[in-house]
């Protein structure tokens, strides 16, 4: 059940009886830009303290209490939009000896709109606290080199767009960052972000609507603005970059731009493109880079269609770099030139309904497939969503694969450690 | 056909007994699309040293059961993996320190994936030609381990706590000694652990019990049950073998773990859950103390504390990245020190017993969860379905008695700092 309350925020009730748990998600979209850390900044500091409960303590101790499974914030990336997301998950009432639903909702609700304010501003030691949580979380994404690759190779092919950030920001925006920037942010999150609530459990449809109307429907008006399709055609030229670190086994990321996004209609084609060649264990990249070659555990494409980008992941040992780099090649012009069997296509199809109709069973995919598809304008029906990507032909993969173009090569490799 | 009514949580769990000495479980989730199977050998890493069913004792080289793990998706006619994803399914398998477990999840087609499932892990062919190549790939997953700083601090936690048992070993084995293995060990070992009394069957999801049990019993190879396997083990001293570990690593954030070994709890569910519950009562995310040293910087919302156990190891292990590896040890050893001789608090008690009620509830809403939490409780000797009806009735005392595990002697710091200069 979609409900437009009068302010304009959105209200998505999902019943079911499938689960035990009652998950409640909201999620505020802002852009991603020069604001994106003091952004990120807002929820992680809503969280530790209300007006009513200002001890970081006694806020957990609260959910705590309620038999919460969870009460987590984030942070997330979707194109060049910013998400905000806070979600609490709790026992359906009639899993527990007492219920604890009503209280659960009205809790998160003060938690996000009747925070802790000192002098008319955010508490600045909390603000402190959380800058310094932040700090260590950007600077530890070196900690694990596969995330860290990716993120230096978004860096280099997404040079001057916001995009190339993670969904935290950066660590020098971090720096700039003071009290009154996150704030600000805070401000625009209350007053104007765009808002939606979703529930998805054994609740009460309408009850849980008008139970939103009466904590949520006080905020100030708001308006849903649409989505930019991405543009950015990137150099001609492609870039190549290469790090050296003290390390093992060297990493391969590649980035590649794609002609279609999730904004218009080939775009099911080009999931079809990507399964076939590198998304799953029957692809092109496992079956040729891990299984005939034996040079690496993990090879792997995937999409963000939002942005109209295709990466490709592998661990290798270093002295591997061209051959590898070769057979991915190799992979994808067959891909475009049609060498691909019947079978490799129909394995694809058939993994991605699978993985289709396997997203009813998890809220949170079930939450996070719904505002995806509804702000890319595409159906959130199952049959028919499994409809199109049945009637997807061999033509239309060919064509989607030769609309992905190599931009840039990433290499963290084994070496003097840089300075 | 066994049934058994899990009134918490609203669902039937329907078992089944194999004349071949097999075991197999089946927990239909109504409203779900997809069925998630798994079948499991009893049978992990630190199952180096045993005797086979020949009445042979054998000593194998160390990441041979992985190894094995990775082998059994050859088959005759090709790679598993493309079977199920012929099936429209996606099929994978972990190796940890007790268990292999071979796993499929479907929306449709789900007999034939059972067939399959049932067929591979029940048949087996090494080639030292196949052989060879799997040791490039898992090659290369050593390197991306040994690259990893979380896993290194963990890995040499248990190095530092254990002087001889296998647990010390890590589960893939080294790149020397995934060279020692041929298709001869492989074959021992796969005789002795992959006889059916040794696997356990549990699926979780759109299943149909009775047909699923049906199928799973036809599938069966191999005949009468066998007796349990002899594994041996060393004689594990109480104490750990070191204090400190330290490794330096290309990071940006150092990182710091504590552990405590004890001998396990074996089978002892309530053991289990007491231990669990005693480290979030101590240190958990609404005690005075994480919000104390959070907010000092000490420690992230990475920070988790946690017990794992297996037949006869346990270790209670807690820590994070942290800036300051000094300041974290020594307010949480301090810590340690007063819970010891004050107790802990009866209200934070109750709350945390709550939290994991919630914890424990929600496990049920994911096929795959539920599988994983299963399979590696049942080769312990513990039922996943008794743990709700347990957690409240777990009483301080029990929880106040597991602070005793956290004493010095037993006690390893590891840390992984950043290269020097």
């Amino acid at each position: 059940m979609e409900t437009s309350l009068p302010n304009g925020v959105k209200v998505v009730a999902m019943p079911t009886t499938s689960f035990r748990m009652v998950t409640v998600r909201v999620i505020w979209r802002l852009e991603m830009g020069p604001e994106t850390t003091a952004q990120a900044l807002v929820p992680m500091v809503l969280r530790r303290g209300s007006r009513r409960l200002p001890a970081s303590q006694d806020l957990t101790a609260a959910f705590e209490s309620l038999y919460g499974a969870s009460f987590d914030v984030d942070a997330q990336k979707m194109g060049n939009a910013h998400l905000l997301i806070a979600e609490v998950e709790v026992p359906s009432d009639r899993y527990l000896p007492e219920p604890v639903e009503g209280e659960t909702l009205k809790l998160f609700q003060e938690v996000l709109t009747d925070p802790l304010l000192v002098g008319g501003a955010f508490d600045p030691e909390y603000i402190r606290q959380e800058k310094s949580a932040l700090r260590q979380t950007l600077q530890s994404i070196v900690n694990d080199k596969g995330q860290y690759a990716h993120m230096k190779m978004l860096e280099a092919m997404f040079e001057g767009d916001p995009y190339s950030q993670t969904r935290y920001g950066t660590l020098d925006a971090l720096d700039g960052t003071d009290d009154e920037d996150i704030f600000r942010a805070y401000r625009l999150v209350r007053d104007e972000a765009p808002l939606h609530i979703y529930a998805v459990g054994d609740i009460d449809a309408e009850r849980f609507t008008e139970e939103a109307l009466e904590l949520f429907g006080g905020l100030p008006d708001r308006r849903e603005r649409g989505l930019v399709p991405p543009h950015g055609a990137g150099g001609e030229k492609v870039k190549e970059l290469t790090e050296t670190e003290d390390v093992g086994q060297g990493k391969l990321v590649l980035g590649y731009r794609t002609a279609s996004s999730v904004f218009d209609p080939g775009y099911t084609a080009l999931g079809v493109a990507n399964g076939i060649f590198g998304a799953y264990s029957h692809s092109k990249l496992f079956r040729n880079v891990r299984e005939k070659a034996s040079l690496a555990y993990y090879a792997s494409s995937r999409v963000d269609g939002f942005k109209g980008l295709l990466t490709v992941q592998s661990g290798i040992d270093p002295a591997t770099r061209e051959r590898t780099l070769g057979i991915i090649g190799e992979q994808l012009e067959d891909v475009r030139n049609g060498k691909f069997t019947d079978d490799e296509m129909a394995m694809t199809v058939k993994t991605m309904e699978n993985q289709l109709r396997a997203q009813e069973d998890s809220p949170a995919s079930l939450i996070m497939t719904h505002y995806q598809l509804t702000l890319a304008g595409r159906p959130f029906s199952l049959p028919e969503r499994l409809r199109r990507l049945r009637e997807i032909t061999r033509e239309d993969v060919q064509e989607a694969a030769r609309g992905i173009r190599l931009d840039t090569v990433f290499f963290l490799t084994k070496g003097e450690a840089a300075s | 056909m066994r049934t058994r009514e899990l009134a918490r949580v609203g669902l039937t769990l329907y078992s089944e007994t194999f004349p071949s000495g097999m075991e197999a479980h089946v927990l239909p989730l109504p409203g779900y699309q997809k069925a998630h199977a798994t079948l499991s050998a009893h049978y992990g890493s630190l199952d180096s040293h045993f005797v086979t069913p020949e009445g042979r004792e054998v000593e194998v080289p160390a990441g041979i059961a992985h190894f094995l793990e990775h082998k059994l998706f050859e088959s005759k006619d090709g790679s598993v993996m493309d079977r199920f994803s012929e099936l429209g399914a996606f099929s994978n398998a972990y190796t940890n320190f007790t268990s292999t477990t071979y796993l499929f999840s479907a929306t449709w087609e789900i007999e034939a994936c059972l067939t399959l499932l049932m067929d591979f892990v029940q048949s087996a062919r090494f080639t030292p030609e196949s052989v060879a190549k799997e040791q490039g790939i898992i090659g290369q997953e050593l390197r991306m381990y040994e690259d990893n700083p979380a896993w290194r601090v963990f890995h040499n936690l248990l190095e530092g706590l254990y002087a001889r048992h296998p647990v010390r070993i890590d589960i893939g084995g080294t790149q020397e000694s995934i060279r020692e293995i041929t298709p001869e060990l492989l074959d021992i070992c796969y005789r002795t652990f992959y006889h059916p009394s040794n696997l356990v069957f549990f699926a979780a999801g759109n299943l149909d019990p009775e047909r699923t049990l049906h199928i799973v019993g036809e599938h069966i190879k191999g005949g009468a049950p066998r007796g349990p396997i002899q594994r041996l083990s060393p004689d594990e001293p109480r104490e750990a073998l070191e204090g400190r570990k330290e490794a330096r690593m290309p990071v940006g954030v150092p990182l710091f773990e504590v552990g405590w070994k004890d001998g396990g709890v074996g089978g002892d569910l309530r053991k289990e859950i007491a231990t669990s519950l005693m480290l979030e009562t101590f240190i958990g995310r609404s005690t005075p103390l994480y919000q104390d040293l959070y907010a000092k910087g000490l420690l992230t919302d990475r920070f988790a504390p946690g017990y794992f156990s297996g037949p006869d190891f346990g270790v209670v292990l807690m820590g994070s990245d942290t800036q300051d590896v000094k300041g974290l040890e020594t307010a949480l050893l301090k810590a340690v020190d007063t819970a010891r001789r004050s107790g802990l608090d009866e209200e934070i008690f109750r709350r945390c017993q709550r939290r994991e009620i919630g914890e424990t509830l929600a496990l049920f809403d994911d096929p795959e969860s539920v599988a994983h939490a299963f399979t590696d409780m049942v080769h312990k000797g513990q039922d996943l379905f008794e743990m709700l009806d347990l957690l409240g009735t777990i009483s301080m005392d029990e929880v106040r008695e597991r602070l005793s595990l956290l004493g010095e002697e037993n006690r390893t710091v590891s840390v992984v700092l950043p290269r020097e200069g």
